[in-house]
């Protein structure tokens, strides 16, 4: 203790030392200030204190509003907390809501249009309609339909703008007119007649609409959810549509004549056919049940507004992930139904909050099992002829009964979209409990387009009739009775029943996706990461009888095999195990493949599989199969580990070696280009005769030896610097005793090993150096050491600390999900490609921002192709707007939330603190985070990085079925236009790359021969491009394509054109005219010709 | 700021310093050159005999301004450095072959030391035209680009018993010099009485250095701090019997609710601005 106090003293003696006089200002006031507080209990943390103390005025404001909590406040508080996510998650759900919310003047405009409609309605005259559907075809024999117009007996809204849960222009006003009984017989049910007889009815309508013109404009005959017996009349009435439909009187039809196993269409030539109907049946069931349907609505939902908004919110959510479109996809009314069902079940209450609904709905509909038992909402069990629910399930693959008890209103819902849509609800659920993402945001506010969703796209071009065909082919006469008029539904049942047999575990989701063509037949695939990759498939024993069958399906692919096991069986092998990665990923493509050609007879040229369009651009050109960047990164790991090994082996060394680190991207399989291994130890082969080196390599790969700790380090850099070397002489004398093959070339500042046809770079790093890095003397007292950080010293601890425990983590996250390592390396050859290097946009920033998403589940849980990561990297860039979003990677959940939401609201109290692209990750050190982004990209370069993304997402999606390599191509190719100088460099000197190079088509043409590497860790454009971006950085931007780039471009930045004052701080570059400092434009272009002296080949100046 | 700094354009004189004799005057630069004055004394700029050059190109080299600046009178030497801040920063090094500090590749500030001050009265007079001759010329040609990558590149390969060897000899050099450091402080009254305090011996006082200091510092503040929030933490930590500390308790716990409430809300408030809460 005493010894401190003298300590203490010596110290006092020496006052104007270290602390700026500010903070102690500021502890005084503190001292004041307390007083004033005491006798206020609430005490809040000191830090908090201090920052509002600084600012005079606020201090009284903030214990004022301490006080009045009133009762009101704490009821919301309390129940915010208790019903609701969060308060943030509540204000957002407000928000949201407040916008998709029809507004009083629209409502009152439909309110007068229906009027204003129904008199148009009562004056039309009345002529003789006669005529059948276009789109339908006629049953053979049936009467042409024919009535006199007269008006409906009603017209009615319905749907969701009558019970308020429309959400804004995604839904439009449904009006339903009930055809006056005189128009039917009673046996119109048969053989479409009724359906027949409403479109000409509304067809008729419509023209007169459109004689008039007055009513909406746009007036056409359409087919509601893509089914075309269920036709409407739209109108566009600006800000939103309507849609009318008609129906026979309530009860004309009797509902027991619907019910699933009767026959209600009589083809000529099956006379007394008894073959059910029960996807016909639906059609006019659903008409007919409308208006009863619509009752229940009103009864239960309309009049609590917390189920109408979870209704809402539901339907956001399903909308933003296309769910709702296509060929019967869910609908609000489905929706609705569901939440009536859980009411009916106790489910849920109006009591209960939107976001109570909310999630006992995505918890229910994901845990439910609607392809199996079904679910009713039907509370009457004694109705004629009331099929039960195993009726049902019979004759539809998705049951869920309405209130009437006879009609499934999931008839045409496809079984694979319900089990995708079941999915989705448990990861809504998950997204929720996650406490460190705006899940709102990630629910509800992001669209995510099929082309993000789905691993592997097939899209089928369905030209002349290529369904119809392939129905009569291979459909039953049954299905085709059931089916009639129902081509999209028949054949989806055909192809469907068959890619999911073939696909089996293989697949996750297989989804039938419409997008808005007719010519085309798309499934969306997501694969299974354990089973997709599955070289073979295993049938059942030859002698059992469903081997027959296994033949039957697979055909002369199925051969009898004998495995490991024992086991002699039916079985369908796709490849060899010794092919790349990148080919067995597209496995599911030959099998889809072979099964549509084996079953429908359809050729190749007609399916568009889209899945490794973009794996060419990081494919080897010296392997003929799909070979991407993770066969050789593992090689070189595999040679870097038993290399680290035997360092550490080392006997006798002055201090241990504890660790042999990587910190290259290859050892995170992030690289581009992992050198292939043919490395190799020779006096001759360079570029010029005139270099001298002892290795050839195609790259060297970097990491860090860390020493057992001492304290007889010195206390200099040079010497530090010396003994360093000293170290890396011993390590060689000592290798070459021990591993005399392994061959180590010592330089002064590294070492180089050749391993394994592997050259790797060795540096010693001593948290020593960084101390010694950040030491300067202070400048008050002339004798004290500060410890500063500089950027010498980040550095430092960048490349020694940051880097090796960054290294680590995504090495790990790469063995989680096998496609993060080629997403990252297709992005980043597609920035490259852009003349985007890392020096203005760090690969590290790449390698997090995709570590982000394939961690957060963005947009979703990570994807098996690499291709789909790319293009979901491409569209989370379109979407992100660095000024709000801060990218936290999180590892291991190392941070904790409340470290998190600091930071969080920090950075949003002070953004410009922080730099453009902020990132944090859990490997950052303690006092400094964001490094990896805090030098580069700059504001420009990210916004021309999220215009170059926007771009490449529109030509991607534009066209998404019809993807091939020459999209690949253009999104690959740069423009070099709008620089100022395009320098065009000595071919000799451009480092060749093994992957393809632009030019993909011919990539066979590139020849073999350049297989030899060039000397070890020569690169003449990278170091052109170093000085060049050292001298200029200030004036100029230069651009170029480190991937085998031939031109470097310049950008003059604006600040060039100024004229400065003269200052000895501002002359550099600089000439003097007229008293004033200009650049000297002239004088830098003849120094980059001197700087490049023999490496340019020619100067464009545009 | 330092006395190198001040912007008087009278001072300079500006010069232009061509690459080789095939460059015409436009594409070249010009330097900017005044005599060295500084507060500092020091051995290696002597005053009056150094001149300060601005804008000297990166790829100038100690040598070739030697060479250039010989027109006007013997050169001594010749430093260069990246900015005035490092003025000072640059210790005394011994010459190394293996071991050499790399200037940033940028646009550079140099010290021409002549051996007589009269060059540098030429240089600065009035009345003489002075034209500079090329830093590169044909005899002693300045290495850039690929010539002198090719060069580094081979200069990577080095004779490592040579290396070794000069490490001995430096790091007993360092060591000698750090003995004689640590021998200074021994513990003896000199003529005024006062003791040198060292790290050793029985008086050794604390490192002087950053975390040392701050350490003690942080002690002196926690003790102070400890006195003064002595009753208020014994009152706090006694909480929990009566029914007045639970109700305080409670509403802590809402004052905590209301302030993430309004964090919240300054959240939302960001998010409102940068984006619309219209989903489509």
């Amino acid at each position: 203790m005493a010894k401190v106090k003298q300590s203490a003293g010596l110290f006092v003696r020496n006052p104007n030392f270290v602390k700026n006089d500010s903070e102690s200002d500021i502890d005084d006031d503190e001292f004041n200030d307390s007083g004033v507080s005491d006798d206020h209990a609430i005490e809040e943390k000191p830090t908090k204190k201090r920052k509002n103390k600084s600012k005079d005025g606020k201090k009284a404001k903030k214990i004022k509003s301490d006080e009045k909590l009133t009762a009101e406040e704490i009821n919301e508080l309390k129940e915010t907390e208790e019903l609701y996510h969060s308060s943030l998650f509540r204000m957002q759900i407000d928000e949201t809501l407040k916008e998709v919310q029809l507004s009083n003047d629209q409502q009152e405009f439909v309110k007068k249009w229906l009027t204003t409609f129904k008199k148009f309605l009562n004056k039309l005259p009345s002529v003789e309609i006669s005529g059948f559907a276009k789109n339908l075809k006629v049953i053979d024999g049936t009467k042409k339909p024919q009535f006199n117009y007269k008006p409906p007996e009603d017209a009615i809204l319905f749907g969701s703008h009558a019970i308020e849960t429309n959400i804004e222009a995604k839904s439009s006003v449904d009006v339903l007119l009930i055809m006056p009984s005189e128009f039917f017989h009673k046996s119109d049910y048969l053989n479409q007649i009724f359906i027949h007889k409403r479109v000409i009815y509304l067809s008729y309508i419509a023209k007169k609409l459109i004689e008039k013109g007055t009513l909406g404009g746009n007036i056409k005959i359409s087919n509601l959810k893509n089914d075309s017996s269920n036709p409407v009349l739209v109108l566009d009435a600006e800000e939103f549509n309507i849609s009318i439909t008609a129906t026979p009187p309530e009860n004309f039809f009797k509902l027991n004549r619907f019910i699933p196993i009767t026959n209600n269409i009589k083809l000529k030539s099956v006379e007394e056919s008894t073959t059910p109907t029960p996807h016909y049946n639906f059609e006019v069931l659903y008409a007919s049940t409308i208006q009863r349907n619509q009752k229940i609505l009103e009864d239960q939902i309309a009049k609590y507004s917390n189920i109408k908004n979870a209704i809402k919110l539901i339907k956001i959510w399903l909308h933003q992930r296309e769910f709702d479109a296509g060929f019967h996809g869910i609908n609000g009314f489905i929706v609705s139904c569901y939440l009536i069902y859980l009411m009916k079940i106790k489910k849920i209450f109006h009591t209960m909050s939107c976001y109570q609904i909310l999630r006992v709905f995505w918890n229910h509909f994901g845990h439910s099992q609607l392809d199996v038992t079904g679910i009713t909402i039907c509370n009457e069990k004694n109705l004629p002829n009331q099929p039960s629910l195993e009726d049902f399930r019979k004759f539809y693959e998705v049951v869920m009964i309405d209130s009437s008890g006879y009609c499934n209103i999931l008839s045409h819902l496809s079984i694979d979209l319900y089990k995708r849509i079941r999915i989705e609800c448990l990861n809504a659920i998950e997204i929720l409990d996650d406490k460190l993402i705006n899940n709102f945001q990630q629910l509800f506010l992001t669209p995510i387009p099929f082309y993000i969703q789905y691993d592997h796209f097939v899209s089928i071009k369905c030209d002349n009739n290529l369904l119809e065909q392939l129905i009569n082919k291979r459909g039953t006469v049954d299905d085709k009775i059931n089916y009639h008029n129902l081509t999209y539904a028949h054949a989806r049942k055909l192809i469907m029943n068959v890619l999911r047999r073939g696909l089996g575990e293989r697949a996750l989701s297989i989804v039938p996706v419409s997008i808005n063509d007719e010519e085309n037949f798309n499934v969306g695939i997501i694969l299974n990461l354990e089973h997709a990759v599955n070289i073979v498939d295993k049938g059942p024993q030859s002698n059992q009888p469903e081997a027959e069958d296994f033949r039957k399906f697979w055909g002369n692919k199925s051969e009898i095999r004998r495995f490991k096991d024992g086991s002699i069986t039916e079985s369908v092998l796709w490849c060899t195990a010794d092919v790349p990665i990148g080919e067995k990923r597209l496995i599911c493509k030959k099998i889809v493949l072979f099964l549509l050609k084996q079953h429908f007879n359809i050729s190749i040229d007609k399916i568009n599989y889209i899945a490794g369009q973009f794996d060419i651009t990081i494919r080897t050109i010296f392997n003929e199969l799909m070979e991407t960047n993770e066969e050789r990164s593992l090689a070189a790991i595999h040679a870097f580990d038993e290399l680290s090994k035997e360092l550490r082996n080392l006997n006798d060394l002055p201090l241990e070696i504890v660790s042999v680190l990587g910190v290259d991207s290859t050892f995170r399989y992030t690289d581009v280009t992992p050198p292939l291994a043919n490395a190799l130890a020779t006096k001759n082969g360079f570029v010029s005769k005139e270099l001298k080196g002892m290795f050839l390599a195609q790259k060297v790969l970097n990491g860090v030896i860390q020493l057992t700790a001492s304290g007889k380090w010195p206390d200099e850099i040079d010497a530090m610097q010396r003994i360093k070397a000293a170290f890396y002489n011993e390590i060689a004398k000592k290798t070459q005793v021990q591993y005399p093959t392994t061959i180590i070339h010592v330089m002064s500042d590294c070492i180089e090993v050749l391993k394994n046809k592997f050259v790797f770079r060795l540096k010693i790093v001593h948290p020593k150096e960084i101390a010694l890095a950040k030491e300067e003397i202070s400048p008050t007292n002339n004798l004290t050491k500060l410890y500063r950080e500089n950027e010498e010293s980040l550095k430092l601890e960048y490349e020694s600390k940051v880097l090796p425990k960054l290294t680590s983590f995504l090495h790990g996250l790469h063995h989680r999900f096998a496609s993060y390592g080629p997403t990252v390396a297709i992005a980043k050859r597609w920035l490259y490609s852009q003349l985007i290097d890392s020096f203005l946009w760090p690969d590290e920033c790449t390698e997090l921002i995709i570590a982000e998403m394939f961690l957060k589940n963005f947009p979703m849980k990570p994807t098996f192709q690499p291709q789909t990561g790319f293009i979901r990297f491409l569209y989370y860039l379109v979407n992100f707007s660095p000024e709000n979003d801060m990218i936290v990677v999180n590892f291991n959940e190392e941070m904790d939330v409340d470290q998190i939401n600091e930071l969080e609201t920090n950075f949003h109290k002070n953004r410009k603190n922080f730099p453009p692209l902020f990132i944090v990750t859990s490997s950052d050190l303690p006092h400094q985070f964001g490094m990896y982004s805090s030098r580069a990209p700059s504001i420009e370069i990210l916004k021309r990085v999220k215009m170059l993304a926007e771009f490449s997402i529109k030509i991607l999606s534009q066209d998404y079925a019809k993807l091939n390599e020459s999209i690949v191509e253009d999104l690959f190719t740069p423009s070099f236009e709008g620089y100022n100088l395009l320098i065009n460099l000595n071919e000799k000197f451009v480092r060749k790359s093994d992957i393809v190079k632009y030019k993909f088509a011919n990539f066979k043409a590139i020849q073999y021969e350049k297989k030899t590497p060039v000397g070890a860790g020569i690169d003449f454009v990278a170091s052109f491009l170093k000085e060049l971006r050292e001298a200029f950085n200030d004036i100029a931007l230069f651009f170029y394509n480190p991937i085998s780039g031939n031109k470097i471009a310049m950008l003059w930045k604006p600040s060039i054109k100024e004229s400065k004052k003269f200052a000895a701080s501002h002359v550099n570059m600089c000439k003097l005219v007229n008293e004033k400092l200009h650049v000297n434009i002239d004088a830098i272009l003849n120094d980059i010709n001197i700087i490049g002296a023999g490496i340019i080949d020619s100067i464009e100046i545009c | 700021m330092n006395s190198e700094t001040n912007n008087k354009l009278e001072d300079y004189k500006i010069f232009t310093l061509k690459y080789s004799e095939e460059s015409d005057e436009k594409s070249s630069h010009s330097i900017y050159v005044k005599k060295y004055r500084s507060e500092k004394k020091s051995t290696r700029k002597p005053i009056g005999k150094t001149i300060v050059a601005l804008n000297i190109p990166p790829y100038a080299d100690e040598t070739s301004l030697s060479n250039v600046f010989s027109i006007i009178g013997e050169v001594q030497n010749v430093i260069l450095i990246d900015s005035f801040a490092n003025e000072h920063k640059t210790k005394y090094e011994l010459p190394s072959k293996f071991f050499k500090h790399k200037l940033p590749f940028k646009f550079l500030i140099a010290f021409v030391i002549f051996k007589k001050s009269s060059s540098v009265d030429v240089l600065f007079n009035q009345k003489t035209v002075v034209t500079l001759p090329p830093l590169s010329s044909e005899e002693q040609p300045l290495l850039t680009g690929v010539a002198k990558w090719t060069a580094e590149y081979n200069s990577r390969s080095i004779d490592t018993e040579e290396m070794q060897k000069e490490i001995d000899e430096y790091m007993l050099h360092y060591d000698k010099i750090k003995r004689a450091e640590e021998m200074n402080g021994e513990d003896e009254a000199d003529d005024d009485g006062w003791i040198t305090v060292g790290k050793k011996g029985h008086y050794a006082g604390f490192k002087q250095n950053e975390t040392v200091v701050n350490r003690l510092e942080q002690k002196i503040e926690t003790q102070k701090k400890k006195a003064k929030q002595m009753l208020k933490t014994n009152y706090q930590k006694a909480s929990g019997i009566y029914s007045f500390q639970f109700k305080e308790g409670k509403k802590q716990e809402l004052l905590q609710l209301r302030k993430k409430f309004q964090d919240d809300k300054t959240k939302l408030q960001a998010l409102r601005t940068s984006r619309k809460f219209k989903p489509y």
